[in-house]
């Protein structure tokens, strides 16, 4: 139907039209082209009508383009780049800001927008990371205050204050053996008794003691077994084990736990937990109190028997 | 584009400098009307206006060279034209008597009337026919005089597709123009 040759009457004739003769040009040309700094003439002669409509593009600004000017600087003096500059200290640099606009007699009405807005944005995420600065702390110290890990002095006031376990360690570090309840510098505290200096703590001792005795009882040959590795590791050997259990004293005590005992084979049997042991060793001595024996602080007594999970 | 000189402007008018910020204004503001008629054609003043706000009240902030200016400042219009144009879809324009006077649309200027305007006018009208992305990459090269990485990084495009877009552009452009043969 675009045939020439057809009868214009028989049928709809379109004109051909035949498409523009554009030469390929290559990627290099066309990157000159977006190069603003080339100007029209320099373009290959296929791409120069493209070139003088890109140069049209870059023609000199007309007047529309160029209204507009005086609302933009309005906002520009209230908003005052001087004093938003600053990163730091935003408050302060504000302040400077607007007592130099003030100075040097721009418009009073640049308290409206600007440094204002950001620096109270600042200051409130200053307040913000403080307080959540302070509060990660006091966490902490109620964590640690717990976790029975804070100096003496610290750790009593934590005792007190929230009610975390008494100091149980003198301010060079080295465990003492204060009852929990013995209270803040009472005399109690202050004689707490240091351990025999051999190994680990007194408490650490008793309960290495105890732990092989009930594994001697109850417990599997690999159960005995690893006891009696930690017992002789802390007793220094394995000849030095009945020495070492017969000389420990019990924890908040002077005396020895097993005085009367052997190693391995105790006095009274196995000692399941602390408050057994002053019944199976010794008698109190004078200076202890009756009624309430002293314990290891809650949390601090090592178990004495394996949880059923751990069983083989 | 102010060259060698841009650090001085841009730091005086960091300091409060009126006339730095002239300078600055007067550099890029036709450049971005130019590009803004072309991807916002119903809005170009309007959101040129808020670009200039907005950069303004960002303008201590900022750190860069020429390159970065420019890019910030087609960046913010960009987003703008792109927020203008939704909003239009979703409040559609008013009738012309419904719009308060400061809305009428400026009288043309006689001045403006010439033949190099009337080129102008014609090129971004030529610009508009090509795809979105083939006349941005073009405008954002030649007008906004940003380079490859630049213009890409501002359409969210690798270098590599801008490159390709503009090139097909300008091949299209080419095109059509041998195709009306006519120049401008």
């Amino acid at each position: 139907v675009t045939d020439p040759g057809v009868p214009e009457d028989d049928m709809l004739n379109l004109r051909w039209r035949p498409r523009a003769d554009v030469p390929p040009v290559g990627d290099a040309a066309l990157d000159a082209l977006l190069d603003p700094a080339q100007g029209p003439d320099s373009a290959v002669a296929p791409l120069r009508p493209t070139a003088e409509v890109l140069a049209a593009l870059l023609a000199s600004p007309r007047r529309t383009e160029l209204a507009g000017l005086d609302r933009v600087l309005a906002e520009f003096r209230a908003a005052d780049g001087r004093a938003a500059r600053a990163a730091g200290d935003m408050a302060a640099r504000a302040a400077d800001g607007r007592g130099a606009r003030a100075a040097d007699g721009r418009g009073a009405d640049s308290r409206r927008v600007g440094p204002v807005r950001p620096a109270r944005r600042r200051a409130r995420l200053f307040v913000t990371l403080g307080a959540a600065a302070v509060a990660a702390l006091v966490a902490m110290f109620g964590a640690v205050g717990y976790a029975d890990m804070l100096p003496a002095t610290l750790q009593a006031f934590a005792h007190t204050a929230i009610a975390a376990p008494a100091p149980t360690r003198t301010h060079t570090g080295v465990r003492t053996l204060v009852p929990a309840r013995g209270g803040i510098g009472t005399t109690q505290g202050a004689e707490a008794s240091t351990s025999p200096g051999r190994g680990p703590s007194t408490a650490a001792a008793y309960g290495l003691c105890n732990a092989y005795q009930h594994a001697v009882a109850h417990g599997s040959a690999t159960q005995r077994a690893a006891a009696f590795r930690k017992l002789a590791a802390a007793a220094g050997g394995t000849e030095n084990i009945a020495g070492f259990c017969r000389t420990v004293p019990l924890p908040g005590s002077s005396l020895p736990g097993n005085q009367t005992g052997r190693p391995g084979h105790p006095p009274g049997g196995p000692a399941g937990h602390h408050k057994n042991a002053p019944q199976n060793g010794a008698e109190p001595s004078a200076g202890q109190p009756k009624a309430k024996p002293t314990h290891t602080p809650p949390g601090k007594a090592k178990p004495t028997h394996t949880p059923p999970g751990k069983s083989r | 584009v102010i060259g060698d000189e841009f650090p001085v402007v841009l730091a005086a008018a960091q300091d409060g400098n009126e006339g730095a910020f002239t300078v600055l204004w007067r550099d890029a503001n036709p450049a971005l009307l130019r590009y803004l008629r072309v991807i916002s054609p119903e809005s170009a003043e309007d959101v040129a206006a808020d670009t200039w706000l907005r950069v303004v009240r960002g303008l201590a902030g900022f750190r860069g060279d020429e390159t970065n200016w420019r890019a910030w400042v087609f960046t913010i219009a960009r987003r703008r034209a792109i927020d203008e144009r939704r909003r239009r879809i979703r409040h559609p324009a008013r009738p012309l008597d419904e719009l308060a006077p400061g809305d009428a649309p400026a009288a043309p200027d006689t001045a403006d009337i010439a033949i190099a305007n009337l080129q102008t006018d014609a090129a971004i009208a030529l610009i508009r026919t090509l795809p979105p992305l083939q006349a941005e990459a073009i405008l954002l090269r030649v007008v906004g005089g940003l380079d490859t990485h630049a213009a890409a990084e501002l359409l969210g495009r690798s270098p590599g597709a801008v490159r390709v877009a503009a090139h097909r552009g300008l091949r299209r452009l080419a095109a059509m123009l041998a195709e009306a043969g006519v120049t401008l």
